[in-house]
């Protein structure tokens, strides 16, 4: 089903930010000047909560700062709860629209006599700056998550260099008096200020009288705030919902929760200083803060690389070198060629002058910790495809198979730190985690978070439920939603489900909805991505614990953490990975064949001319429906063929209208033909159409005349083009007459800007395909040479890929590959090999990690006591000799796994139903006396087990149970157990049972579909099958993928929308279906286009129900 | 319409039952919700929550109700009944009119009935359930010499077995009960527990079966009968308070209280007078009883004499074990006793006036002042509506708001110089007013999701548009509650302090 879509996400300013900037600045634009500040001494909003505190602020902090400057404040503060989490972006968005930003947090305590007030903190250096993250790090790490516990006694010990306000309570108590006598005290009159603020309560005035007494009093000046919760008054439904969806109650049930008015968002200078007529210093107090907190902006946050990767007494740069060349000379035992070096000796001087070396070597040190575990990985992104990283190790394909650019990654322009990530076995990637932990420790290293934000089908459930619909509506609307689609609610689907689009309540569904996607939410952990610093991290950025036990992460997001230039390790999973090293041991077990990712034979034609044939199922990438039927169409040939494969079918490339110019310059029905000798330099590879990200940037290079930092902003353009529209737009303009001055005809310009803006966000980089590319090549070998390794492999990666391990197995019996069943007596927990006659092609005996509900401890302790006792032929002498528990051998006799002790599995059922676990506690008294003197008797008879010849005696004993006088299991019957307890059938295919009834109903096979004289195009005709697969990709407009199986083969279905909803019961759930449409062929590649769909009574209806639709 | 009744199961909204309609479409118990509205045409769902108390409650009525069949009869949860009717059918003549009467009449009650006589309860369960659907619908009589044979070809399920065992007989192959009937029974124990061979037996008869029979429980009720017939009121009164003394200790022994009360006048001449009152609690406090009975009674015609007084709680409900004051001690009443003050008050109020003419005031959480209050009758009692949460966030509450709202806010004309600031002249009421002192804004925008149009925040709407409050005081020292419509700068006076 459909692919979980990128939420919509509100781009990260610094994203838009730096395209925008430097390419305003480019393009000959001025950039904007804050508006004409207001007459008078100005004002500096000091109190702001954005939406960063969950659920509490209604405007993003980007709408603060960018509201802020145009109304011409002096500064502005982001003060949220407990948290900077939303501080990058509002100092992304202060740099760019030139506004000062206040970098704060506002506190709140656990001791009660501060019960209701609140401290704004801003540090005033870079010193103070870290003593606030370290003290919120302190708050949180002692908390649950998401919680932070702090103590006006944690603050005054942390407080030096930090300015405080502090925000009243409604009471002011003789206790919250001696509290800010204390603070004063401990602050000084000069750092410390009392907020005060008119919301138009009704007693502003005296409450500003009050609080100014107060003042007097403890000799603290009053500061002027309008403690703002939104940008603007627009947004009061919005926070009102939002306090609704805080407080899980609707908007009738809210009360006083709710604010009374719209007045607390952000005001003009002007009207807050007619508001503080009367203390007109209140005003000038925020200026003086403002002032003094000018001294620090997160831009001083130095970020230093860790130092342990480099011995003492070298350079990391030296240190480099010396790894690389060494590394080199492992490479190439013939000698480094010389394009290598060059390419090596360029990449250091780039890495040199930017200062990545630490970078490199942080990386290196981690795949060489794998390395020494056995952990198969692989690095990817194009400063992983680099010449450097070749040779270190972090990655395996070649630079000479590939042309990468790697001013890609690392530009001069942007000074942040490449991009790497590495992809490790999913199963072992926890053991490198923990490596970095345990190396780094936990003050230096930590995850990144993940804001998790609101969109269409969380934001209409929650929204819903506060305007008070009906639970049911609301799930039905959220679910029904295109929720891919971004946030928009049309009236035909709220007609669909009997609201009136019209009626007022549904209006502010729709209006809500709209604003609230993109909100954060939760903060939750990153996948992988791993923060590391020199110092300590938590005087960088607060970090807090994760939901999950012994792990901490930051508060910041990849994006805030790319703009602040700190380094970030992407440490993922990749069940492939783990899949090749599973296939790797077992060809080195049985073939005696050692084999790495680099020592897989290369460009072997029979790799290839499988491959042409479609016949990927379970290689890594290529094994989807639209994969598979783009192969035979382009036939790879080699490594690079691969690399097109993996990037061609893409939504970029599709949306970008480039597949088929491409596959019809590949079969020669259109010339390839190239403006230039330049343009031929680029897009040669592909033919002159470009499938790759960095081909976009290099042909802005060499046809339009970019530089290459001017290529990295049309880069970040492409992916914000959703977004930013225009931007993209004032680049072509760029690019179009760039290429036309230099001569380039006007339509070829045209053409391939089209082409560019088509890879928006969802384009592929060649390095990472390169990366990708080399798994699918291996994956293939494998499955070419070794396929039952590599089918076992895959068996034992599971859950993994696109295929259920049925159709894993029915792919490599079709190969030729003896495949055992199930058996305690042979079987492990893993699918191992078994020779066979012929040495090269050894058969597969199923592991019991297949049975349903198998433990891998009891299946361990199967696997022990046969290996001590030999075979056995007794289901109970296994039972005591192996101590599992029951259910598990239950669990095996369902899976007929006892059928070499000679029982089949209605008699194994029956036999194993008696035995009973000590400890398990029973029916009742009458029964457990039965079994304990059961057990008795047993007993002393043997505590080991029994030889095969002592079984036979113990068999002759269980055969004194008188025969079953049940029904034998009928075939049909038994492939319905294989199927319910192991997942497959090795004895016939469920649907080879329906074929009768089938047949008279000229239902076809699905192995008719090859023949194209049985089936011809446009031909009606019926299949039926299981359903393997169903796919709606978003590319496909609604466009339904479904993949039956009958006994003979596979067919390809394609339902389009209005069949969908014609059949939708059973296009979304029928498990059986029989499907009638028209036959399409193109070449090898045979589709079915829907008409007509029905469920086929299920010939495996399931035992269980069976017996339950009686009435 | 198809109907379906919703249980949530751990978090997810299942379906715990539904109709024919739903059942056809593919729906069946269990599915959670949003599987089963894939499978219904989006429109003509009716959903609700399912209430199983409620569902006992009506299947112990049915019970009762099929006393007129036997005296021995048992709701069977969820969904069934067994009556033994031994010795029952030659009221009916025989057990085939019997059966099929019983059916056509739950068929009257709008059930969807199927029916069976067998020898034991287990069997005619068995048979009511899994026989075929037409035939028990008619009804089914089976005897004891066919019971077996009867039963052989029945599923599993018809034994009354946990789900888990007829799964593992059915995975073993055996679907029928005739084919455990077929296996060894020394056998059976050790591998399905001993309910198998329990369940067995009972459906056989070779295990005894008890069934707990409902009893119908007639309300309490006492009554007089007098030697002739009186009309002398002095007599009957005397009467029925002695009648309110015996009810009184009737309702104690059950440790309940009376809801509503039926007092029935027996006249030798007519139907009998019946004087109906309810309760806003349960009560046996004889005083507050006879306080309430006694008017109408005054006002009952009593004919030519009555010879028959009859007292019956018609609703009771269950009164909690309150301490019981010996003396009292004059001053200060408990907080329960006002309470109980303040419903017999309701309860005399109510019933000399009419339920819907006592009202309550109930108080509500909002910021718009003339939506602050409610009135509700008072006999439903005072479960006032509450703000749900509680806690750190209710600090927005509304500013010193006067004891006096007027019905309708009403006009003035005001000068005011500065904005923001009390006016400084009043025109209310043909009366020029000098403001002397005020207090405020107070500003109170309307509750935008009632506002008919769905985009503006401060467009008017059912709650009006934004209003800035002022309290004011006019020269004589009275202080008035003015606002200021913020769009339109009208003002208006809505209340004032008394």
């Amino acid at each position: 089903m459909p692919e979980q879509p990128p939420g919509k996400r509100v781009a990260h300013p610094w994203e838009a930010a730096k395209a925008d900037d430097a390419s305003r600045a480019f393009l000959g634009e001025e950039c904007p000047r804050p508006r004409a500040r207001s007459h008078g001494p100005g004002y500096a909003e000091l109190a702001v909560t954005s939406n960063y505190t969950f659920l509490s602020g209604a405007s993003h902090p980007e709408e603060l700062v960018a509201e802020a400057a145009t109304l011409g404040h002096r500064a502005i503060a982001i003060t949220d709860d407990l948290t900077l989490g939303g501080i990058v972006r509002a100092h992304v968005a202060a740099k760019e629209r030139g506004i000062q930003l206040l970098v704060g947090t506002s506190l709140r305590f656990t001791d009660p006599e501060a019960a209701g007030m609140r401290m704004l903190v801003y540090p005033t250096d870079r010193t103070a700056y870290g003593r606030l993250c370290r003290l919120l790090t302190l708050g949180k790490r002692r908390a649950p998550k998401g919680a932070c516990h702090l103590t006006i006694h944690d603050l005054v010990e942390y407080a030096e260099g930090m300015l405080a306000v502090i925000v009243l309570p409604e009471e002011i108590g003789s206790e919250a008096m001696s509290v800010i006598a204390g603070l004063r005290d401990h602050f000084g009159n000069d750092r410390l200020s009392i907020a005060a603020s008119r919301s138009y309560a009704g007693d502003d005035e005296e409450r500003l009288r009050s609080i100014a007494d107060l003042c007097g009093h403890v000799r603290v000046p009053m500061v002027a705030v309008n403690d703002v919760v939104y940008h603007a008054p627009e947004r009061r439904p919005l926070l009102d919902v939002l306090t609704c969806i805080r407080h899980s109650c609707t908007l009738d049930q809210a009360g006083y929760l709710l604010l009374a008015n719209a007045e607390r968002h952000l005001k003009p200078a002007d009207e807050m200083t007619r508001l503080f007529a009367a203390y007109p210093r209140a005003i000038e107090r925020t200026l003086a803060i403002a002032d003094r907190c000018s001294g620090f902006s997160l831009d001083q946050l130095r970020y230093e690389y860790p130092e342990e990767v480099v011995p003492a007494g070298s350079t990391p740069m030296g240190h480099l070198v010396t790894l690389t060349w060494a590394g080199a000379q492992e490479r190439y035992p013939g000698g480094v060629p010389p394009k290598v070096r060059a390419q090596i000796e360029h990449e250091f001087r780039l890495i040199d002058e930017l200062r990545f070396a630490s970078y490199f070597l942080t990386v290196h040190d981690i795949v060489v910790f794998a390395r020494s575990r056995g952990i198969l990985c692989q690095g990817r992104g194009a400063a992983a495809n680099s010449a450097v990283c070749y040779v270190l190790g972090v990655t395996s394909v070649d630079p000479d198979r590939t042309n990468v650019l790697f001013e890609r990654f690392i530009s001069k322009e942007r000074n942040e730190p490449p991009d790497i990530d590495i992809d490790f076995e999913h199963e072992r990637r926890e053991e490198v985690i923990q490596y970095l932990y345990a190396k780094y420790g936990r003050e230096r290293a930590a995850l990144t978070a993940e804001i998790i934000s609101y969109r269409g089908r969380s934001a209409v459930r929650d929204v819903g439920k506060a305007l008070g619909l009906s639970l049911d509506t609301v799930d039905r609307l959220a679910k029904d939603m295109d929720w891919w689609g971004g946030g928009d609610i049309d009236g035909e689907s709220l007609r669909h489900h009997g609201l009136n689009p019209d009626d007022p309540t549904v209006g502010w569904l729709a209006r809500l909805v709209g604003e609230i996607v993109g909100f954060p939410r939760h903060r939750s952990q990153h996948v992988g991505g791993f923060v590391i610093s020199r110092g300590a991290l938590s005087e960088i950025v607060p970090i807090e614990n994760a939901a999950m036990d012994d792990r901490t992460v930051v508060e910041w997001d990849k994006d805030d953490l790319d703009a602040m230039g700190l380094l970030k390790v992407d440490v993922l999973g990749l069940g492939m990975l783990t899949c090749i090293r599973k296939a790797f041991e077992l060809v080195d077990r049985h073939h005696g064949h050692s084999l790495s990712l680099a020592t897989v034979p290369a460009e072997d034609p029979a790799v290839y001319d499988m491959l042409c044939k479609a016949d990927t199922i379970g290689v890594f990438q290529i094994e989807s429906r639209a994969q598979m039927s783009m192969l035979p169409r382009l036939r790879p040939r080699c490594f690079y063929d691969l690399v097109i494969e993996v990037a061609i079918v893409r939504p970029g490339p599709i949306q970008g209208k480039m597949v088929h110019p491409y596959l019809r310059r590949r079969a020669g029905e259109e010339p390839v033909t190239y403006p230039s000798a330049d343009v031929q330099a680029v897009l040669g590879r592909t033919l002159g159409v470009p499938l790759f990200q960095e081909q976009a940037m290099s042909l802005a290079i060499v046809a339009a005349g970019f530089t290459p930092g001017e290529a990295d902003q049309l880069r970040r353009a492409m992916a914000a083009w959703k977004r930013k529209g225009d931007l993209i737009y004032r680049f072509g303009e760029k690019i179009i007459t760039g290429m036309t001055a230099r001569g380039y005809p006007q339509e070829f310009a045209e053409r391939c800007f089209e082409q560019i803006k088509g890879f928006s966000s969802y384009g592929f980089p060649e390095s990472h395909a390169a990366s990708f590319a080399l798994l699918v090549y291996v994956s293939s070998w494998l499955k070419r040479h070794r396929p039952a390794a590599f089918a076992a492999a895959l068996l034992n990666s599971q859950p993994m890929g696109f295929y259920a391990p049925a159709q894993i197995i029915r792919d490599a019996r079709e190969h030729g590959v003896e495949v055992r069943p199930v058996d305690a007596n042979a079987s492990r927990w893993d699918c191992t090999l078994e020779p066979m006659l012929d040495p090269a092609s050894p058969a597969i005996r199923l592991g019991m990690r297949l049975v349903s509900g198998m433990s891998e401890a009891d299946a361990n302790a199967i696997v022990e006591a046969i290996r001590i006792h030999g075979p056995t032929r007794d289901v109970a002498a296994l039972h005591r000799a192996s101590g599992v528990r029951a259910v598990s051998l239950r669990r095996l006799a369902l899976a007929d796994a006892f059928s070499s002790m000679g029982i089949d599995r209605q008699r194994a059922m029956w036999e194993v139903r008696a035995l009973h676990d000590e400890q398990m506690p029973l029916f009742d008294g009458a029964t457990r006396d039965v079994d304990v003197r059961a057990n008795a008797d047993i007993a002393p008879q043997s505590v080991g087990m029994s030889a095969p010849d002592q079984a036979t005696t113990d068999r002759g004993h269980a055969d004194q149970a008188p025969p079953l006088a049940l029904p034998r299991f009928s075939e049909s019957r038994e492939v319905t157990h294989d199927y319910n307890a192991v997942g497959l059938s090795l004895r016939r295919h469920p649907l080879s049972f329906a074929r009768e009834g089938l047949d008279a109903k000229r239902v076809r096979r699905a192995s008719d579909l090859a023949d194209a004289s049985l089936t011809p195009a446009g031909s009606h005709i019926t299949v039926a099958g299981l359903v393997l697969v169903r796919q709606r990709p978003s590319t496909a407009s609604g466009i339904v993928f479904i993949t039956l199986e009958d006994e003979t083969g596979v067919a390809n279905l394609i339902v389009r929308p209005n069949i969908y909803e014609k059949y939708r019961r059973v296009a979304r759930h029928g498990t059986t279906l029989v499907a009638s449409g028209k036959v399409e062929r193109q070449g090898l590649v045979v589709h079915l286009l829907v008409t007509r769909l029905a469920t086929l009574a299920n010939p495996l209806a399931p035992v269980r129900t069976r017996s339950r639709d009686f009435h | 319409m198809a109907i379906l009744l919703v249980a949530t199961v751990s978090q997810r909204r299942a379906v715990a039952a539904c109709c024919d309609r739903a059942t056809r479409e593919g729906v069946s118990p269990g599915m959670t919700l949003a599987h089963a509205l894939a499978l219904l045409p989006s429109h003509g769902i009716h959903i609700e929550d399912h209430d199983p108390a409620r569902d006992h409650a009506s299947l112990v009525r049915l019970a009762m109700w099929a006393h007129r069949f036997s005296p021995v009869a048992a709701p069977d949860p969820p969904d069934g009944l067994l009556i033994d009717i031994t010795g029952c059918e030659r009221a009916f003549k025989g057990e085939g009119r019997l059966l099929r009467r019983a059916l056509a009449d739950a068929q009257w009650l709008g059930f969807t009935a199927r029916g069976a006589i067998a020898p034991t309860f287990g069997s005619a369960w068995a048979l009511a359930r899994f026989a075929d659907r037409i035939e028990t619908q008619r009804g089914v009589i089976i005897d004891a010499p066919r019971a077996r044979d009867a039963l052989a070809p029945l599923p599993l399920a018809a034994l009354r077995i946990s789900r888990e065992t007829a799964d593992t007989l059915c995975e073993l192959g055996a679907e029928t009960i005739g084919q455990v009937m077929g296996l060894p029974r020394s056998s059976l124990p050790a591998r399905f527990g001993a309910e198998l061979l329990h369940r067995l037996d009972q459906a056989l008869g070779e295990a005894m079966e008890r069934i707990e029979p409902v009893r119908p429980v007639p309300p309490p009720s006492v009554e007089r009968i007098f030697e002739g017939a009186t009309t002398r009121p002095d007599a009957i009164e005397a009467c029925v308070c002695q009648l309110i003394d015996e009810l009184a200790a009737l309702l104690a022994t059950r440790e309940s209280g009376a809801r509503a009360l039926t007092l029935e006048l027996g006249r030798v001449d007519s139907v009998p007078v019946e004087i109906c009152i309810a309760l806003s609690r349960p009560c046996r406090d004889a005083r507050h009883l006879w306080a309430l009975l006694r008017p109408p009674l005054e006002r009952a015609n009593l004919g030519y004499g009555i010879e028959r007084v009859t007292l019956t709680a018609t609703r009771i409900g269950r009164v909690r074990h309150a301490q019981v004051e010996r003396w009292r001690d004059g001053g200060a009443s408990s907080v329960p006793a006002a309470r109980a003050e303040a419903a017999a008050l309701v309860d005399l109020l109510s019933n000399r006036l009419g339920p819907d003419r006592v009202t309550r005031i109930e108080a509500r959480t909002t910021h718009i002042p003339e939506r602050v209050t409610r009135h509700r009758p008072a006999m439903h009692g005072d479960d006032t509506e509450r703000a749900k949460p509680a806690g750190e966030d209710i600090t927005h509450r509304p500013f010193c708001h006067p004891s006096m709202l007027f019905d309708r806010p009403e006009p003035a004309e005001a000068l005011a110089i500065v904005p923001d600031s009390p006016p400084s002249r009043l025109r209310w009421r043909g009366r020029e007013l000098a403001i002397t002192a005020g207090q405020g804004p107070e500003r109170i925008e309307p509750e935008w999701w009632l506002a008919r149009d769905g985009n503006g925040t401060r467009g008017s709407g059912v709650s009006g548009a934004a209003r800035d409050y002022y309290r004011v005081r006019d020269e004589s020292g009275v202080w008035l509650w003015v606002y200021r419509e913020v769009e339109t700068t009208r003002w208006f006076v809505h209340g004032m302090w008394a």
